[in-house]
Formats: C-alpha cells, structure tokens, sequence
C-alpha cells in the first residue's frame, strides 16, 4: 500500500523541494499547497518539527537571512535523494493521483494477488491429494468391512449440531445485524431456517430407515442441493 | 461541529480525524491512510445527498437516517417489519401520524435508488467502521481497529496491522498483508487472506470458501468453520502448531507430514502437531473439504 505520504514520503518530498533551490518553511508550505492543488494544507506544526529533524540528521542546513530560516540541502541530503530517486519518482506520480486512484490500485492488487494465491493452492492441493491417493489406498475400505458402523450417530449428531449452530448464529446475525433490511433480511432468515429444518429431517430419515451407504449419499446430496439452493439466494 | 451536505462531486479538506463511521447503501467506498491531511472525496453520486459531519474528530459519512438499518439492537427484523405493517395500516386508517412519519423515516432509503462512490483519507491510528448495504469497499494502510458489516458487498483490505472484524452475507472478503487479528463470519461469502501474520484468525462460513496463506505466529491460531464451503490454509513449512481437523464427509489432504488420519463414515480427521507445535489450527467442516498445505520455497531462494 503507498498512500502519497505514508511512510516518511513528506520528509524525501521536503528533500526533494529544498534540491530545487534554498527555501524558507513559509515558502514550502505554500509549494505543498499548490502542488496538491489546495488538497493539502500543511501546516507549520507539520513541517518544521520535519525540518528540525532532516537537520538533526545532518540532510539540511539553515542560515539566517534578513531574520528568517533558509534551508538548504546539504552533500548528505544530496546523496540520500540520489539514492532514492525512484522513490521520487514514484511520490510525484502519487501526488497527481486522488485518493480514489490510489484504492483502485489497491484494489487490483489485492485482487491479482487473491486470484495467484486460488490458482496456486489448487494446484497444490491437487498434488498433495495425488501423492496421498497412492500411498494410502486402505482408508478406501469398503463399507461392510467397517462392521457396525460407528459414524451414523456422529454424521447425524455432527451435521444437525452444525446447522443448528449456523442457522442460529445467522438468525442472530440478521436481526442485529442488518434487521433493517426488511423483506430480505426475514426472507433470508426463514429460507435458511426452513432449509436447515428440511435438511435436519431428511438426515434423521436416512439414518432411521436405511443406514448404509446409500444413505449417506442421498444425505450428502441433499445437503449439496440446499446449500446451492441457499447460495442461489445469495447471489 | 461541522457538517456538509454533499450532492454532487466534492472534496472535502478536514483537520483531524481521530474515528470514522460510513454508512452507505449502494456503490463504492476507500478508506485509504495518509500522512497528509485527512479529506473526504465525493466522486458519484445518485438518490439522496451524503451527510459529512466531524463532531470532535469523529468524522462521519452517509446517510444519517440510516441509523437504525444497522444498530439494531433490541428490535429485531420481524419487530421492525410489524411494525412497518402496523404503521402502513395505521395510514391507512387514520392518515399521516407522528409514528407513520418516523417508520416512513427509517424505510425511506429502502427502495430508493441511493448509490455513492465515496474515497476518504485519513490518518493510519484511525480506528475505521464501515456499514454498507451493497456497496463494495478498500480498507488500506489503517493501523487502527477495523469494523466491515456488508449485506453483498465485497470487501478488500490491504496493509492493515489493526484488528478487523468483518460481517457479510454474500460478500466476499480479499484481504493481503494483515497483521492484526482477523475475525469473518459470513453466509456465503468466500475469505481469502494473503499474507497474513496475524495471531488469530477466526473464518465461519455456511457456503463460502476459506482461504488463508499465512505465517502463523508463535502461539498464534486459526479457527475456521464451515458447511459446505472449503478450507484451505498454507502455512510455511516450519510452521509450528497443533492441528485439529475434522469434517463429516469432506475430503482432507494434508502436505505436513506426522498428522494422523481418521477415515471413517460419517468423520474425517487430521490430528497431530507439526514443528514445535506452539500454534493452533482447528478447521471443522460439515462437507467442505479441507487442505492443508506447506508454501514451497521458492526454487530461486533454494538455489
């Protein structure tokens, strides 16, 4: 992120109007003021706290003339400017920019970055799932193997305690969240609940009536088609 | 206190900002950090004007009367919708009263065709809330706390060392470079963090995605929860935390050796501790499935 003057970018930019010629504080304001096109104000609290500082480092100089401060660079100030010049330049491309132009930036940034990342861990997790495949080809038993089928009390138990949980949770969410909505928001809710409700029975029926895995699919299924039926309602 | 009325495309210069509130409907807002002066810039504007007011250092921007949208405390949805039926009918019955004004005060915005394209710079301590309806919104540079609540926006956020809690329905969350602790909870949409170092970071979801490549602080931890949505979280490869997942029926691929496995009907699980097991890394999921992955290095470094 480069806001125009985050980061110590005001101190190089004082480095940079002090190059151009001997100034006193008053005249860099007024030069900060018109560059930024009335934007940005500076005021002296902001800039010779700044200055101080540039010359406690040893960057600039002042002399007193006709009872004011002027300030100019000094070898030290020159060779740091020299050294960062492409921060420089890079500032002064900023400063012609709003900050609308700068989040855009951002925005795009971000966004590459989120868009490598997806494309990257895809690709990983496909790898890493491969690898898995060929060495551990036992977890792929067959059911009956299993005997007494320990995971139905857990798969019912697990599935109703998470949708209970979400479908109260987002209940919760929606009224003190965004309650003022109106129509949508009790929509939503009810949709969600009523969904949660269906998928809750429909689990307990496939665990009652037929526990193999038939039915552990067909529970699976649902729960796939009400959540594309929830997500259809998002989006 | 001073407040400006804005209907058309402004800036808006401001001395200090210690806190900001935006409260938008629909279209677009930054929130960008600077160590020049704080300003507001309207760029777009349709449907009602956008209120600026700096009471003190607390700088808002919006719709005033969007108060009640999203501070909803004791009334909830259904209360708000009687009540809005009740005052319809109580128009009809007995014409325009001093309650029918103020429910048709707080629903006027619903409807309406209110959209805004906002940009505001303020210093990085700011701590920042932002509340919109369906507009989108960037959160940069802000060192300060960070609060997104969005029916359908997407949120982006990037740079930001402050903690942030965001809620969303559908919107998505895009967010690179966090340091602070981080907190997503959501109804479909999907999280993906890049580059994150936070000590905590909390994702639930119903359907959404979870996506996380972090550098896992000592002691640090991440808790994801969803239903049907995926978890995939990259770490570096001498990450060091105990790891606690489990599905119902989502597949589970692991890259970090020395994890068990449980494969059974109805539970799969990853268990175990990876490197000095310091952190935490508990994912639950009902179908999702969850990866867990180690950043490769990359071939450039190795060499």
């Amino acid at each position: 992120m480069t806001s125009v003057f985050g980061h110590g970018r005001l101190r190089l930019y004082l480095l940079k109007l002090l190059d151009e010629e001997p100034r006193h504080g008053y005249d860099m304001i007024r030069l900060l003021e018109d560059r930024f096109m009335g934007v940005y104000a500076p005021s002296a609290g902001t800039i010779y706290p700044r200055l101080n500082r540039l010359e406690e480092e040893g960057l600039v100089s002042h002399e007193v003339v006709e009872g004011k401060k002027v300030y100019r660079l000094t070898d030290a100030g020159r060779a740091e400017l020299a050294e960062r010049s492409d921060e420089i330049e890079a500032l002064e491309q900023d400063i012609d920019r709003s900050v609308r132009d700068l989040a855009r930036e951002v925005r795009e940034d971000v966004r590459s970055s989120v868009r490598n990342l997806r494309e990257e861990l895809k690709a990983a997790a496909r790898e890493v799932r491969d690898a898995d495949r060929e060495g551990r080809d036992d977890h792929r038993r067959p059911w009956d193997e299993i005997g007494d089928i320990p995971g139905w009390a857990e798969t019912k138990e697990a599935m109703s305690k998470a949708f209970k949980e979400s479908s109260k949770a987002w209940r919760t969410e929606w009224e003190h969240g965004f309650g003022g909505e109106g129509k949508t928001a009790k929509r939503v809710v009810r949709e969600l609940v009523r969904n949660t409700e269906l998928l809750r029975d429909e689990v307990r029926r496939a665990v009652k009536t037929h526990a193999d895995e038939t039915a552990l699919r067909e529970a699976n299924t649902t729960i796939e088609s009400t959540l594309a039926r929830l997500r259809g309602l998002f989006r | 206190m001073e407040r400006w009325m804005l209907e058309g495309p402004e800036t808006i210069p401001l001395d200090q900002v210690d806190k900001l509130v935006v409260k938008l409907v629909a279209g677009h807002v930054d929130v960008v950090a600077t160590d020049g002066p704080p300003r507001v810039e309207l760029h777009e504007i349709e449907g009602a004007p956008i209120a600026v007011t700096d009471a003190d250092g607390v700088l808002s921007v919006g719709y005033e009367d969007l108060g009640g949208v999203f501070d909803f405390d004791s009334t909830t949805a259904k209360e708000a919708l009687q009540g809005l039926g009740n005052a319809l009918r109580d128009l009809l019955q007995n014409g325009w009263t001093s309650e029918t004004q103020e429910w048709a005060r707080r629903f006027s915005w619903f409807g309406n065709k209110r959209r805004a394209v906002v940009s505001i710079a303020i210093p990085p301590r700011c701590p920042v809330r932002l509340n919109v309806v369906y507009a989108s919104a960037v959160v940069a540079g802000i060192d300060g706390e960070t609060k997104v609540k969005s029916v359908s926006g997407e949120v982006t956020l990037d740079s930001l060392s402050g903690s942030v809690d965001a809620h969303t329905v559908s919107g998505d969350l895009e967010a690179q470079v966090l340091d602070g602790r981080l907190q997503f909870v959501t109804v479909s949409g999907d999280l993906t963090v890049v580059q994150a170092t936070s000590d905590r970071i909390q994702g639930r979801t119903v359907s959404g995605d979870l996506t996380a490549d972090l550098d896992l602080a000592t002691d640090g931890s991440v808790e994801l929860s969803s239903v049907s949505g995926d978890v995939t979280v990259r770490l570096a490869p001498t990450t060091g935390a105990k790891v606690d997942c489990v599905s119902t029926s989502g597949s589970m691929t692991s890259g970090f050796d020395g994890l068990a496995r449980e494969h059974k009907p109805g539970k799969r699980a990853l268990h175990g501790s990876i490197g000095d097991a310091s952190g935490r890394i508990e994912v639950r999921t009902v179908s999702g499935a969850v990866h867990l992955l180690p950043r490769r290095v990359p071939a450039k470094e190795q060499a």
